[in-house]
């Protein structure tokens, strides 16, 4: 079997502070992340996913559990080989210029010299850097800052890649070419682990996400299981469906009508056959049965609202 | 290894960027083209001679002279200076002056005394004194073998040898801007001349002000590296905390090692060739700055993990350099009680001996300094082995490891605060 890019097993971080409460920003949390998947930590601010990548790239100390990043225990420099890492507001030291900032996390990573060489001009050249490859990052702006943490976090082609809220402060032509960057990882191979709360950007590229609320994983799956939507079917048909909607009716624990067709909730799955069977008897055709998505937003917002009424972080 | 040298070359590039460190380059080549300037030239040898003269007339004003020359109580009429002329003595040349001196049994000179140097503290009288006198200020201006005697009718002579100083330093006139401004030199030799500033440089502008702009300069590498944001990233990289501390460390020496040798090597070399005294012990310098700007960038970066602020190393560090002092002084005080006055109570000579212990000696550093100077080219007026004497009850050895182990637990204290922080 293959090791997994992340293993997480009841990882928990307390943050104590002199003074005031203390926060337990990761609760026992478990995951699992295959090689080779863009994987999505969503969740609001504050839910833990910071405190969740720091742990596992050695930040932050976990209060408890165990975590390995491709079978070798966080806490090891030797756990961060394989790892690059866009911290969000990160700061670049701002006396160096691009090729130098690019040129020193590189060694940092473990790069021999004539590598790092070899590579500055291009992995500029991919954010859209080269032209500033001598001038300071004191003098860049913040889109500048991000594109160049991208490069820097991807400089050394590590395995799994931690990219803590890329897009932040990027404007659209920029979150264009940030996807384009994470697809063209995973395309090679790698892993992606995304830290984000722009949930619509998630939904465009992500295999799996997971949502992480006040330190608790609340769902988890890949985008299509997350956003469906449980027993929910549009019926398109051609003519009137109004009289067998007495018997559908008595299939279904809701329905609606729409233009066109009606909207169905059914308990269970082969009720779909049951209505099927209704409609065709009374010699009605069926154009189309969909199950009903709902956005990842609106999921996200139904999940966190469940969790509140069941009495989570207030 | 890599990503050791990566830091400290982050380091440097840090410190280049900061404008600070051009400033201090600039600084040490400004002294060291101020000296090529500087001339170093022979004056005739009537002119030294009548220079040793006007120093022993000198004693004979009831004022006490500043530096190193006795402070006198004399009466009487200075010597008047009637020839000088060169004599051949063994294949060597002497210089050869006759005098009278109107009335040598008023000559009364008082030196004062000055602890372990036995020829300090006697009083001189007469025409003795007189010949005394002239033997100590022919020494101070670099003759080392000398003769005095009568002639009768109240005439002397006074035969000097220039000694291996006055040779190797030659010169006894220092010419400004090309020779637009000469002065010569009275009561030191060239060679005294390029000891005092050197040693001017060592332990003032090097070693003090020198230090203190370093530590300002370095206050601020830990705890920028250690800025939110920064400090993430570096702690993602597969690099040990401990390797991040040991070369933000290391590269902060390296900065104030590098800067203390472009001082003091640029004006050591300038000295050198223009004076012809290649005086090696002023190279020396360039460590005990170093040692003692190691002892205090330990304290920086301990405060640095502790409180994450510039201001705060630098204060932490120069108030520890105070405090260094401070016990040095009340060391040094107790243990003279017990000897001059009365007994100091015992607590308190135990507690401070005690503290004085712990605390790495910056004072002894100071003295390497002195003692690195000295070597091969004792002090004016001082023979090799008074020099000796004087620092021959400062363990060097002791001091330095005491330095080193100090450094090694403020590193250490530094580590484990850093070890298990969270960012
Ligand atoms: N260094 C810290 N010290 C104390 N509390 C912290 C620290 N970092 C984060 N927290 C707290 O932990 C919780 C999770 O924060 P964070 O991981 O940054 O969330 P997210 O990245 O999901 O917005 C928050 O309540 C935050 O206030
Ligand atoms: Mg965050």
């Amino acid at each position: 079997m293959e090791t997994a890019a992340l293993n997480i097993e009841n990882l928990t971080k307390t943050y104590k502070a002199w003074l005031g409460p203390q926060i337990q920003a990761l609760k026992e949390l478990n995951l699992k992340v295959d090689p080779g998947q863009i994987f999505g930590l969503l969740g609001p601010n504050g839910a833990g996913k910071t405190t969740l990548v720091k742990t596992l790239l050695g930040i932050v100390a976990p209060t408890g559990g165990a975590a390995e990043i491709f079978g070798v225990p966080i806490g090891r420099p030797a756990a961060r080989r394989r790892t690059g890492y866009l911290p969000e507001d990160h700061r670049f030291p701002g006396y160096l210029t691009a090729a130098a900032t690019l040129d020193f996390y590189g060694a940092l990573s473990g790069m021999p010299r004539s590598e790092r060489k070899a590579k500055i001009d291009a992995a500029l050249d991919s954010v859209g850097l080269l032209k500033w490859k001598k001038v300071k990052t004191r003098k860049y702006s913040k889109g500048m800052k991000q594109r160049l943490g991208i490069a820097q976090a991807i400089f050394h082609d590590p395995d799994l890649v931690f990219l803590d809220e890329p897009t932040d402060g990027v404007d659209p032509v920029g979150r264009k070419a940030i996807r384009e960057i994470i697809l063209d990882l995973n395309r090679r191979g790698r892993t992606v682990f995304i830290n984000s709360h722009l949930l619509s950007e998630v939904e465009m590229i992500c295999h799996r996400v997971v949502i992480l609320h006040a330190g608790e994983v609340l769902r988890e799956g890949t985008i299509q299981e997350l956003t469906r939507s449980e027993g929910e079917y549009v019926f398109c048909v051609r003519g009137d469906p109004g009289p067998c909607m007495g018997g559908i009716k008595a299939l279904c624990t809701a329905v609606s009508g729409i233009d066109g067709g009606f909207k169905a909730s059914l308990p269970r799955e082969e009720d779909v056959d049951a209505i099927v069977d209704l409609l065709r008897k009374s010699g009605i055709g069926i154009r189309s049965i969909t199950p009903v998505k709902v956005s990842l937003e609106e999921m996200f917002i139904k999940v966190l609202e469940e969790d509140g009424a069941k009495g989570g972080r207030p | 290894m890599r990503s050791f040298l990566a830091m400290i070359r982050n380091s440097f590039y840090e410190a280049v960027d900061n404008k600070i460190f051009v400033v201090l380059v600039g600084f040490s080549l400004l002294f060291t083209v101020l000296i090529l300037l500087i001339g170093f030239e022979e004056l005739p040898f009537e002119e030294t001679v009548r220079g040793i003269f006007r120093n022993v007339e000198a004693h004979f004003k009831p004022v006490a002279r500043f530096g190193s020359a006795p402070a006198s109580e004399t009466g009487g009429s200075p010597p008047e200076l009637l020839d000088v002329s060169k004599v051949e003595r063994d294949g060597k040349t002497w210089y050869r002056a006759e005098f009278t001196v109107k009335d040598p049994e008023k000559f009364r000179l008082k030196v004062p005394p000055l602890p372990g140097m036995p020829e300090w503290g006697a009083s001189y009288e007469g025409e003795g004194g007189i010949m005394a006198c002239l033997q100590f200020e022919s020494r101070m201006a670099g003759f080392f073998q000398v003769r005095t005697g009568s002639m009768g009718d109240g005439r002397y002579f006074l035969e000097a040898k220039p000694g291996k100083t006055f040779e190797t330093a030659g010169a006894q006139q220092i010419t400004i801007l090309f020779g637009v401004w000469k002065i010569p030199l009275r009561g030191v030799t060239s060679m005294q001349l390029v000891f005092g500033i050197e040693s001017m440089l060592a332990k003032f502008i090097g070693g003090w002000i020198g230090v203190i702009v370093a530590i300002i300069v370095t206050s601020w590498f830990v705890p920028e590296m250690m800025a939110k944001g920064t400090i993430d990233l570096l702690l993602s990289k597969p690099v040990a905390r401990v390797n991040i501390i040991a070369s933000k460390y290391v590269g902060g020496l390296l900065f104030v090692f590098l800067n203390a040798s472009v001082l003091v090597g640029g004006t050591w070399f300038a000295f050198s060739l223009k004076s012809g005294f290649w005086h090696a012990g002023y190279l020396g310098s360039v460590l005990t700055i170093t040692l003692l700007f190691a002892v205090l960038y330990s304290v920086s970066v301990l405060a640095a993990v502790l409180w994450r602020n510039s201001i705060l190393c630098i204060a932490a560090s120069i108030l520890f350099w105070v405090l260094c002092f401070l016990v040095n002084l009340a060391n040094s005080f107790v243990n003279r009680m017990s000897g001059m006055f009365t007994e100091a109570p015992d607590w308190l000579r135990t507690g401070v001996k005690v503290i004085y212990r712990i605390l790495p000696s910056t004072s002894d550093i100071g003295d390497l300094s002195d003692y690195f100077m000295s070597l091969g080219t004792p002090p004016v007026g001082m023979s090799a082995e008074t020099n000796a004497k004087m620092f021959e009850k400062i363990d060097f050895a002791g001091s330095i490891v005491q330095a080193c182990v100090f450094i090694a637990v403020m590193l250490l204290a530094s580590y484990v605060v850093f070890r298990r922080k969270d960012f």
